[in-house]
């Protein structure tokens, strides 16, 4: 008897430390129901309106805004207190999490019933996921779509549209544009490549001169980019299930001009292991690549690496069209909250005018169409090419599991990069994948 | 109420909090993971009809129709071995040189207790900071010397990657062996060896006939123990490569985080989580069957 218990325990430690996290979400059911009856009444609403006594907000938001003594966090601290004083009773605590794996303490939280009453979310898809699953209140219970459309900028807006519905309100909004390291063009006479073909020739210049050419960050980010300026979605999520469109015409000839730099040793060794930003900015900064294609935090971070180097930044090259990826970041209401209402107004004032100093110390742009781009970034004019794309930025394809989009898209270019598959196989097996990917999501 | 249950009544009420807080910690996760397992739990499905219905087998199907699980199966298989061959041939030597009396020798065995010591996540990035292809030591001594003409992604190329986490691995693992093998030979009276010089036997004869024999049921359970940490390792490999590149440092067990906490598919990631507690369940057993015999 002794001895089985003695197996039955080791056993089951064994187990549930393989399981540990795949049986603790057993209330996504739960969570699922009550995201389902998450719209509240009107008559719920006006009572909580009128009685916003004792309320406490709990709000998820990166690390970047806890600390006080941070400028950012400084004036999100007085943002919450200016909101606190125009609505008595309410209180806002924040809550932090590494702004890489917010979305998944969220979800582990709000899964189990739980989780913070808001929270902020990158907007490659995290919030489609979200709610998905459930876990958000449509932005539909508290506003119109044509307020939503008139008040903020296309790109922002859709990330964060799933099935027709908006459940994001856009917080701030970057692009992805091209870093170039001026002391080495101006070295070898290269003038900034503004379209594919002078890319690829400035490319060749510096490799022949024994340079290294682009870093990025390992993922599909950058590259979207290129499908965008040659007219393709990748996928097109236009219709009620995405359609995969990266094999069209536009599409292959963009994923070829993608394949032709990684045939020609464009892109530097350390892409290979580019798995965070960091490693990113370190290549680029020691002069390893004369070029990084990333958004305007990559500023600071070039800096760090190296406070020396003579850099500028411009928009990405044109193809066909002029077009860039988006990033940026979003506020989303949790299924869960007992106050949505009062939730909903906390992040439309985050997102207001009145809440814009808050992006100030980052030198962060609201993804509002009201907002002024060459008063915010008076004194740090360099940006400004960044922010010249905003016009015809395009997000990411707001699809279920973008995460895993983006790394099946990823394995495409190493197959081509290692040399396993020539350009074609890799594309083929890269639409087959995400067909697959997409099939086991949608109905 | 048995009379057993009279006398000892306190015992067992002092224990309840601990048996309360295993079963809803452990035991219940273990029997939800198993039961998961058997249903259609795709989170992001989660207003599907079909979610959260049994599925059968459907999930096992799906996930050994899947190329890199089937990967994830022979990288796992490959990197319980080679860690364990190796693990266990350094640490065996290691044993048997500091048991001799060298000067220094409580310094040298602290000091080989290090990695041991050390998080698996201050490895991970300690490592990649020296494997790294722009400012890693590797490279930069490896360039310098000429072994390499140029600098190597060692984590970033599928080629190097594997080899690259395993020594990460193999560093880390080393001392566990090496301190139950050690204690072991502690415990080997020195005049067996006398003896056997005194017979005539050679250093190799007293090491097969009198510290083998004598060594291998500790040595065996340690080494048990060791395979089901080595076959769990999960966060040396997700923080150094993530799986990659392109699955190639992938073992069942970042497949089953990838499936759960990427692709939101807590009934395939369940699938494949029990297909590892499998493995482990025959390590355990063989352990607990060494137990028995050393007891016995």
């Amino acid at each position: 008897m002794g001895k089985k218990l003695l197996r039955l325990g080791i056993s089951s430690a064994v187990l549930a430390a393989v399981l540990a996290g795949c049986g603790n979400s057993g209330s996504a059911d739960s969570a699922t129901s009550s995201a389902a009856t998450s719209a509240p009444s009107e008559t719920s609403a006006t009572q909580e309106a009128s009685s916003n006594t004792n309320t406490e907000l709990t709000v998820m938001v990166t690390n970047d805004w806890i600390d006080p003594a941070t400028p950012a966090g400084e004036a999100m601290a007085e943002a919450i207190e200016l909101f606190e004083s125009q609505n008595p009773g309410v209180t806002v605590t924040l809550q932090g999490a590494a702004s890489t794996d917010i979305k998944e303490s969220f979800q582990t939280a709000a899964l189990a019933g739980g989780g913070a009453d808001i929270i902020t979310t990158d907007n490659s898809g995290h919030a489609i996921d979200l709610a998905a699953m459930g876990l958000l209140v449509p932005l539909e219970n508290f506003t119109t779509d044509e307020e939503l459309i008139q008040k903020y900028q296309p790109g922002p807006l859709d990330s964060g549209k799933f099935q027709g519905k908006y459940y994001s309100l856009p917080w701030y909004m970057n692009c992805c544009g091209m870093y170039y390291n001026a002391d080495r063009l101006d070295e070898l006479g290269i003038a900034v490549p503004t379209d594919w073909q002078s890319l690829q020739d400035a490319l060749k210049q510096v490799k022949d001169a024994g340079y290294g050419g682009i870093i990025t960050y390992q993922s599909a980010y950058a590259f979207y980019a290129f499908f965008y300026q040659n007219g393709c979605k990748v996928i097109d999520t236009s219709g009620e299930k995405p359609a995969v469109t990266v094999n069209d015409a536009a599409g292959t000839e963009a994923w070829n001009y993608i394949c032709s730099l990684i045939e020609n040793d464009y892109l530097v060794e350390s892409f290979k292991e580019a798995t965070s930003w960091d490693k990113a900015y370190e290549s680029f900064g020691n002069g390893d690549a004369t070029f990084l294609f990333g958004g305007d935090w990559c500023a600071s971070g070039i800096q760090k690496a190296n406070p020396d180097l003579n850099f500028g930044i411009a928009c990405m090259p044109q193809g066909k069209e002029q077009a860039t990826v988006l990033g940026g970041w979003t506020w989303n209401i949790n299924a869960n909250s007992k106050h949505p209402e009062i939730a909903y107004d906390f992040i439309t004032f985050m997102c207001s005018e009145q809440a814009d100093p808050v992006l100030a110390p980052g030198g962060r742009h609201s993804a509002r169409l009201d907002w002024d781009i060459q008063k915010a970034l008076e004194g740090n004019e360099t940006l400004l090419p960044l922010a010249e794309q905003f016009s015809y930025t395009m997000a990411r394809p707001a699809i279920i599991n973008e995460k895993a989009i983006d790394k099946i898209i990823v394995n495409a270019l190493l197959e081509v990069e290692y040399g396993q598959q020539t350009p074609d196989e890799a594309l083929a097996e890269l639409t087959q994948n995400l067909q697959d990917n997409i099939d086991s999501n949608y109905n | 109420m048995s009379l057993h249950l009279k006398k000892n009544w306190p015992g067992y009420f002092l224990a309840a909090p601990a048996v309360f807080a295993i079963l809803a910690l452990s035991i219940y996760p273990l029997f939800r993971g198993i039961w998961m397992s058997f249903l259609n739990y795709n989170l992001v499905r989660a207003g599907d009809p079909a979610f959260n219905t049994f599925a059968g087998l459907s999930n096992y199907k799906e996930i050994f129709q899947d190329e890199i699980f089937l990967k994830a199966i022979i990288n796992t298989i490959k990197w319980t071995i080679l860690n364990l061959l190796v693990q266990l041939t350094i640490a065996m030597l290691l044993a048997l040189v500091l048991n001799h009396n060298l000067r220094g020798k409580s310094v040298f065995r602290t000091l080989s207790l290090i990695p041991w010591a050390v998080p698996h996540s201050i490895a991970a990035m300690t490592f990649t900071f020296l494997y790294n292809a722009n400012v890693g030591i590797i490279n930069i001594i490896a360039v310098k010397l000429g072994i390499f003409s140029e600098s190597i992604s060692f984590l970033g190329n599928i080629d190097t990657a594997f080899w690259s986490v395993i020594v990460v691995s193999i560093w880390k693992g080393i001392p566990f062996q090496m301190i139950f093998i050690l204690a072991a030979l502690q415990g080997i009276p020195g005049d067996l060896y006398e003896s056997a010089q005194m017979d005539g036997a050679g250093s190799w004869q007293q090491f097969w006939h009198i510290t083998m024999p004598i060594i291998k049921q500790p040595v065996a359970i340690s080494t048990i123990l060791n395979l089901i940490g080595i076959v769990s390792c999960f966060n040396t490999i997700w923080l150094m490569t993530e799986g990659g590149p392109l699955y190639s440092t992938e073992i069942v067990y970042t497949y089953a985080y990838r499936r759960g906490f990427i692709d939101h598919n807590f009934g395939t990631a369940s699938a494949a989580s029990v297909i590892l507690f499998l493995f482990m369940m025959l390590f355990s057993m063989v352990y607990l069957r060494l137990v028995r015999d050393n007891h016995q």
